[in-house]
């Protein structure tokens, strides 16, 4: 079984994306090689891609969907000209909590397996990562372990686990609960302490609300 | 009122509108860095949309006239969208309960969105629409209308 991996960040191997590829590998026997969509001509790529098995794209959310370069690549895609049956799976990592986020992106991807033939292996939608490369690793442990999981058990069974994808999936919804908690004045300002502080470091904190393009 | 056209195609124009025509024009991607909330607040490190950012902002309406590639938005389009992110804030509300970022401007416009329809099934057509009025929803435009041409209709 020939798997490649695509890394669709725009920060390419600085990124978040690329810290849920190590861990997602770290849970394998054997490496799998990775390409960057973003150091790619998408043409030769989308050619290339039909000498693998199975792909594995994991990519953040960009806008509600698939960052640019990613479309850009799907724009050049094209059923395999041979009988092989191509299988394809997704990892979504996004900055919002709920995983709903991704929900409609997640309909696309299934309807473009479809529309290219390929076997839609799913795809695992994680909220809540945009901090993953920014703070210590000790705040993610539960999330890299799981991804490490997730790489043991599709080396041993070629798909994703759906119980890991139902836990990295949570909370799929806001609950009425979490929405007053995180609208209450208190978790209000701790949510923008982080943010706050990275303005206040790079001096612009007192342009934070700035409207330059009126 | 002031509108603004987005096209990747048809030839019209309306006077005193400012065009952006994404059939010539390749839009620089997003590179992820952040520069626009955490060290220009607002301001993209590109230059390329700087027109089209004012234009955005001061419009009334903008009207999309928008090609479906692969059963979705263009790559282009898509670049377009990823590169909106500095006209918001970096904060996030659960008002409406869900995510949503924070405004950064007053008013934003409303959004009428007219797309040569080339889907293989409704199913696709549904995904399409249903992805456009959540994107424009979440930049805070407050009417946003869909309209679908058939392939007669195009130049
Ligand atoms: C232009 C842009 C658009 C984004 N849009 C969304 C979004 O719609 N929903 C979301 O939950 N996160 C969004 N994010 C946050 C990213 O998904 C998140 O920061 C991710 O971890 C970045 O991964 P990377 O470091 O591998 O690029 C966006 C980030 C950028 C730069």
């Amino acid at each position: 079984m020939k798997t490649l991996i695509l890394n669709g960040s725009p920060r390419a191997d600085h990124g978040n994306t690329q810290l849920f590829i190590d861990h997602f590998q770290s849970g394998l026997t054997r490496p799998l090689s990775v390409r960057y969509i973003l150091r790619e001509n998408p043409e030769k790529l989308a050619l290339e891609m039909h000498d693998y098995d199975t792909i594995l794209l994991v990519m953040p959310l960009y806008i509600h969907a698939m960052p640019g370069i990613v479309m850009k690549l799907f724009e050049k895609l094209k059923p395999h000209p041979t009988n092989h049956k191509i299988k394809i799976g997704f990892i979504v990592q996004a900055g919002f909590i709920e995983s709903s986020t991704a929900r409609f992106l997640e309909q696309y991807l299934s309807s473009l397996a479809n529309r290219l033939n390929y076997t839609y292996l799913g795809t695992v939608i994680k909220g809540d990562a945009a901090a993953c490369s920014i703070l210590p690793h000790f705040f993610f442990g539960k999330l890299f372990k799981q991804l490490k999981a997730l790489g043991a058990y599709y080396e041993k069974n070629g798909s994703f686990n759906p119980l890991l994808v139902t836990k990295l999936g949570y909370p799929v919804d806001l609950s009425k609960f979490q929405v007053r908690l995180l609208e209450s004045p208190l978790v209000k300002r701790l949510n923008q302490i982080g943010w706050n502080w990275i303005l206040k470091r790079n001096g612009c904190f007192e342009n934070r609300f700035d409207q330059p393009y009126l | 009122m002031k509108t603004m056209i987005v096209r990747e195609y048809h030839d019209f124009f309306l006077p005193d509108s400012y065009i952006l025509d994404l059939s010539d024009q390749k839009i620089k991607g997003c590179t992820g860095c952040w520069t626009c909330w955490w060290k220009t607040p607002g301001r993209c490190i590109h230059h390329d949309l700087d027109f089209f950012y004012h234009h955005y902002i001061t419009s009334e309406k903008v009207s999309f006239y928008l090609t479906v590639s692969q059963g979705f938005v263009s790559g282009n389009l898509k670049t377009l969208f990823d590169r909106m992110i500095p006209l918001f804030l970096p904060y996030t509300n659960y008002a409406s309960g869900e995510s949503m970022h924070d405004k950064r401007y007053d008013r934003y416009p409303d959004i009428e969105i007219h797309y040569y329809d080339t889907f293989l099934d409704a199913a696709e057509k549904k995904i399409f629409e249903d992805y456009l009025q959540r994107t424009f929803y979440q930049f805070h435009s407050k009417n946003i209308s869909l309209i679908g041409e058939m392939r007669d209709v195009r130049p």
